[in-house]
């Protein structure tokens, strides 16, 4: 009985614990799956430089590498890096970062310009790290100088030069060759028509300030203008909108009439201050075209919106009409509504001409060999471009 | 009098009245003429199309006065409304001290108009003096120039500005001038920081434009009331910039018409002057 | 209450506008309200958005401990350097001491100058070297619809032109000027189809090479410093042309311009005020 039992107690047991051998052997086949203990191979070539860019605070520090082995190929694991930054070269790492795979590069943006950093760098494959690869020191540093503007400065230096050689050449003495401007014939025809008909010469300065370079141009042109109405003895009536203008212009035309020896004939009534208001101004010298009737409107300096309406009642007054200004935006009125314009640059020209002063004539030689120079330039980057796109120069100057 | 002479001698007046009259019918009798779109604009209509919404913000700059109102105005509002479409945030500055006024009022309706809330959709940084200056300073910090909002709430604590530091951060430019200010973004935002600029200008100075955007220096222009009536057809919400095209055009019209036979009639009676003269002689 | 504030704005606008008929007290009034008003607004946004937080503000309030909203980290006493300098400038208007306010005036244009020197020395001589230089060949050109629209206008007109000078054609009667429109127009709309088979084959960019050619002609219209003959008065001659076609565009855009202000003024009349329209 007691045999028998213990065979059953046994066989019992046996089943009991045959299903947790089987148990056993249903658990995870993990022969097939083995757990990854393999790290990644590390980065090589590791480098942290100084970020150079537009707005370069010193704060920013560029890391880049040659990617780990196993990135993409080998084992074909890796899933990120993960950068780590010590300001103590290496003796305690901070976590900087994570770059994704396949990356090699990237950009602190938080560091303290001035201060020492190294920086480190490992490959993660989801399990475990490799090795860290580190590089520095590197100290993040504000530029002095904005190497990507190089071409900026030298041009600037090479104008600037050419401008001060002229004026110094024309402070000696050299006869520096500028051609006679269409316009100031144009200026003379007009004062001896109004000479010829016995009414007098309308001379608006602009309605510009004194320190504005069209006034200043005008005024020369207007001590031109005066010594020719002194010679003939025509009126010279010269309207201003600023204070100021006016005692120059007094002074200039006072000095004109001295020099050409008829220093009676100067009428200081006839130089007269209107308004500062732009229209009143406008409109006041209207009044005086339409009552003393001038048989020559000359408008030369820095005119704005009245530009149209001087110019308009001028052609319906019926006198003959010459313009000068460097405003672009005036220039069509002008065009369209007087006998003969001079355009931008053409103001400046004819009053370096005029005055032979040695600052006006550098400025007006260096700027005309400053357009020489961009044509060349141009011609020169148009041949590079098509012979080597390439070519250093090409790159240096053209494609910034 | 020949018919000439008697058309080069029509008193002004008369065309004034003819120009008051082009002006005012079209407003009550609409022509509904199409606006047709022209490339500078397309231009910069598709670098807004092409902000992310949510993301980085668009820096509009308000910089006009009351002055130039009927051709600035319709332009922000309909740049306004394309972005508050799409989601796209917005900060709105000025350099113009007029312009504080006008930015805000274009920036509270258009933001009304979409339901957009401050400091998580747009924010208004108000004006600072000094254009170059500012313009310059934003490129190393915005919150150098502009610690706080036209608000007073400092720029750290506005969802939409953080993580704006600079011009990096800034996706496009977008000056709206009718004075010397879009250019000054051309100049000291785009040549020293690269960053890409937009500009809306009234149609005086839009020619003077034109180089930059041929040279890729702006990412789009547009011109006057016109530009801004085309950007509206772009975006399919007509306004007062569409409104205004009938009577431009009819007006347009009429000028084209007026040089034309000015023209004709002076090269006419140029003409019979010089054989009557040699008549004469 | 708006309605009273819109209906002054109104009759202002009526004002002014009076002037187009005659002179009159009424736009007298209104000019010298607004030179008044601008002149008082300008001077309190001035110095509440200038004066007051760069100068008064740090220099005043910092000192007594208050925080004004200071930027650069900088301290109170550089914000009296340009203060002072500021306040010099007014010497001008007392003779003896005026040669003071040239220094704050040296300091002011100096500093605007040399701000400005290099990005507009970039934006517009060098930037616009390179576009013009790089962009002659096989570039895709935005603008070639107007180009070839704008070249077949000026073939027509060249046409037409010669037509009535040279062989004196459309002089005698009615038939004759038709005739000469037509041909002309047929002439140019041929010549802009073939422009613009050219732009489509994408071989080279006309709108580019007009550039080009119109930059070296008003470059050369510009020059001083020899006598414009032969070749270099040719090249010229072609830069005012091309000068001129600017300036027309310009005046078109100026005109488009000043009467969009004045639809601007209209719908403020008819909409803001009458509420004739919606």
């Amino acid at each position: 009985m007691t045999m028998k039992l213990t065979a059953h107690l046994t066989l019992a047991v046996l089943f009991l614990a045959a299903p947790c051998a089987f148990a056993q052997d249903a658990a995870p086949d993990t022969t097939a799956l083995p757990l990854d203990t393999v790290p990644p191979g590390s980065v090589s070539g590791l480098t942290a430089v100084d970020y150079v860019d537009n707005s370069d605070e010193g704060d920013r520090i560029e890391i880049s590498w040659q990617a780990s082995p196993d990135d993409g190929a080998g084992e074909g694991d890796v899933v990120s890096y993960q950068l780590w930054r010590s300001e103590n070269a290496g003796a305690d790492w901070d976590s900087l970062g994570v770059a994704g795979a396949g990356q090699t590069r990237y950009l602190d943006e938080t560091a303290t310009p001035g201060t020492e950093y190294h920086y480190g760098v490992a490959a993660y494959d989801g399990t475990s790290y490799s090795e860290r690869v580190s590089a520095g020191p590197v100290v993040g540093r504000a530029n002095l100088f904005q190497m990507t503007r190089l071409a900026v400065l030298v041009l600037m230096l090479v104008f600037f030069g050419m401008v001060l050689t002229f004026t110094k050449l024309a402070e000696r003495g050299a006869d520096l060759f500028v051609r006679r401007i269409p316009g100031l014939n144009a200026i003379e025809e007009a004062v001896g028509r109004a000479t010829e008909m016995g009414r007098p010469v309308l001379y608006v300065p602009g309605i510009g300030e004194i320190d504005n370079i069209m006034t200043i141009a005008s005024l020369t042109i207007l001590s031109h203008v005066a010594k020719i109405t002194a010679r003939y003895e025509t009126p010279l009536i010269v309207p201003t909108a600023r204070a100021v203008v006016m005692s120059a212009a007094e002074e200039v035309v006072k000095e004109a009439y001295a020099e050409e020896g008829k220093p009676d004939s100067y009428n200081p009534d006839n130089i007269r201050y209107l308004s500062d208001a732009q229209f009143a101004f406008a409109g006041a010298v209207n009044g005086i075209m339409l009552r003393e009737k001038p048989a020559a409107n000359l408008y030369l300096g820095a005119f704005w919106a009245e530009s149209l309406l001087l110019a308009e009642t001028g052609f319906e007054a019926g006198a003959i009409q010459v313009a000068g200004t460097a405003m672009v935006s005036q220039l069509p009125f002008f065009v369209t509504a007087c006998d003969f314009t001079l355009m931008g640059e053409e103001l400046y020209a004819a009053s370096a001409y005029l005055s032979r002063e040695p600052k006006l004539l550098g400025g007006l030689k260096g700027s005309d060999w400053m357009k020489v120079l961009s044509i060349a330039l141009m011609a020169l980057g148009v041949i590079l471009y098509y012979v080597n796109q390439e070519s250093g120069f090409v790159a240096w100057f053209f494609t910034q | 009098m020949s018919w000439a002479e008697k058309v080069l001698s029509i008193d002004r007046r008369w065309i004034f009245l003819a120009i008051g009259i082009a002006v005012t019918i079209p407003f009550f009798l609409p022509l509904g003429l199409p606006v047709v779109v022209t490339p500078p604009v397309q231009s910069l209509y598709d670098a807004v199309e092409e902000l992310e919404p949510n993301s980085a913000p668009l820096l509009l700059s308000i910089d006009y006065a009351p002055a130039t109102l009927p051709e600035l105005e319709p332009m922000s509002m309909a740049i306004l409304r394309h972005c508050f479409r799409n989601d796209v945030n917005v900060v709105v500055m000025t350099l113009h001290p007029a312009g504080y006024g006008l930015a805000e009022r274009a920036l509270l309706a258009a933001a009304e108009e979409h339901d957009q809330v401050y400091g998580e959709d747009y924010a208004f940084l108000g004006f600072q003096p000094g254009t170059s200056a500012v313009i310059l300073g934003m490129g190393i910090n915005i919150r150098n120039v502009f610690p706080a909002d036209a608000y007073g709430v400092p720029l750290d604590e506005i969802p939409i500005m953080q993580g704006v530091r600079n011009y990096d951060d800034i996706p496009l430019v977008i000056s709206l001038a009718g004075w010397s200010a879009a250019e000054a973004w051309v100049y000291y935002a785009y040549q020293p920081y690269r960053q890409r600029v937009g500009a809306g200008v009234t149609a005086v100075m839009a020619t003077d434009f034109y180089p930059y955007l041929n040279a890729g220096q702006l990412e789009g222009l547009l011109g006057g009331m016109r530009g801004a009536a085309e950007y509206e057809e772009l975006i399919e919400t007509p306004d007062q910039g569409a409104r205004g095209m009938d009577s431009q055009s009819v007006i347009h019209l009429l000028i084209i018409v007026l040089i034309l036979v000015g023209n004709i009639a002076y090269f006419v009676s140029r003409k019979k002057k010089a054989s009557t003269a040699g008549a004469a002689s | 209450m708006t309605f009273i504030w819109t209906t002054i704005g109104a009759l202002l606008t009526l004002s002014i506008y009076s002037f187009l008929y005659k002179d009159n007290p009424f736009y007298k009034f209104a000019e010298h309200l607004v030179v008044g008003v601008s002149a008082g607004y300008y001077l309190v946004i001035y110095y509440f958005n200038f004066i007051h937080p760069n100068v008064f503000s740090p220099v005043f309030l910092l000192r007594l401990g208050d925080e004004p909203i200071s930027f650069f980290g900088f301290h109170w006493w550089m914000a009296l350097i340009p203060g002072v300098l500021g306040i010099l400038l007014y010497t001008r208007f007392f003779p003896k001491v005026a040669w003071v306010g040239r220094y704050a005036l040296a300091v002011y244009v100096g500093g605007y100058a040399g701000l400005g020197i290099s990005p507009v020395m970039q934006a517009r001589v060098i930037e616009q070297l390179r576009a013009n230089a790089l962009s002659v060949a096989g570039v895709e050109d935005p603008f070639a619809t107007m180009t070839n629209v704008g070249l077949g206008v000026v073939i027509f007109a060249v046409v037409a032109y010669l037509l009535i000078v040279k062989r004196n054609l459309g002089a005698r009667n009615w038939l004759g000027k038709v005739a000469v429109i037509v041909v002309s127009a047929v002439v140019g709309y041929a010549g802009y189809l073939v422009l613009t088979l050219i732009s489509n084959a994408g071989v080279v960019s006309l709108t580019n090479i007009l550039l080009v050619v119109g930059l070296l002609g008003t470059l050369t219209y510009f020059f001083f410093s020899m006598k414009h003959t032969g070749a270099l008065g040719g090249l010229a001659r072609v830069g005012i042309v091309f000068l001129m076609v600017g300036f027309g565009a310009s005046f078109g855009y100026t005109v488009m311009s000043r009467i969009s202000l004045l639809i601007g003024r209209v719908s403020f009349l008819l909409h803001d005020w009458l509420h004739l329209i919606d």
